[in-house]
């Protein structure tokens, strides 16, 4: 199935995008969304170790399932304040 | 107990009068942008948030402060956009019976939130 994760700040400059498309397995894990996003996009992969993945607005454990319907996004680093 | 959150378009203005019943110790924080980013001039920053995520880390980074601190209300804005130099981008208030537990939560409220909420800052570099 094919999953969308949104990016934002400094991950979103350096894949130069803020929505990206990946292809998953059935009944994919936040943990494998995210070991599909380092395949895809090669210039994240060191950061990922520092990021989270939030599903529906709220941070997913690693063996959260995720669904083609929920909204995912991709958390790094944040700077509020 | 009351919380309340906004994420405010641009630079918050002058803080309005907060009264909270039962509140000896009302402690405000202000967090004021910076003339200056990596020793480099800039004009301001530019905040990008994630809504409503960003609204319900909040909410629940103020409910636990709330818990474990007995404070009594919390009252916190954040901006989006572009906040220029020496304007307030964050403003934290939080009301307690005494000043120990408010000061105790206005730290572990701010610190949590840098870790916690997904708000994004990007600074605009002055132009030479």
């Amino acid at each position: 199935m094919t999953v969308q994760v949104k990016l934002f700040g400094p991950l979103a400059d350096v894949a130069q995008t803020r929505l990206v498309a990946l292809d998953v397995g059935a009944r994919p894990e936040a943990q494998q969304v995210l070991q599909a996003l380092a395949t895809q996009l090669p210039a994240l992969a060191s950061q990922l170790t520092h990021c989270r993945l939030a599903v529906n607005n709220a941070f997913a454990t690693p063996s959260q399932v995720v669904t083609e319907q929920d909204e995912l996004a991709l958390i790094g680093m944040v700077s509020g304040g | 107990m009351s919380i309340t959150v906004k994420i405010i378009d641009g630079p918050l203005g002058p803080a309005d009068a907060w009264y909270v019943n039962g509140a000896g110790a009302v402690v405000t924080f202000d967090g004021v942008v910076r003339p200056m980013e990596n020793d480099k001039a800039i004009s301001g920053l530019d905040y990008e948030v994630y809504s409503p995520m960003a609204e319900r880390e909040l909410v629940k980074l103020a409910q636990q402060v709330m818990e474990r601190h007995g404070v009594v209300a919390v009252d916190v804005m954040h901006s989006r956009g572009f906040v220029p130099n020496f304007a307030v981008s964050f403003r934290l208030r939080i009301a307690s019976s005494h000043r120990a537990a408010a000061l105790a939560a206005m730290g572990e409220f701010i610190d949590r939130m840098k870790q916690d909420v997904p708000i994004w800052k990007k600074a605009v570099y002055a132009e030479r």
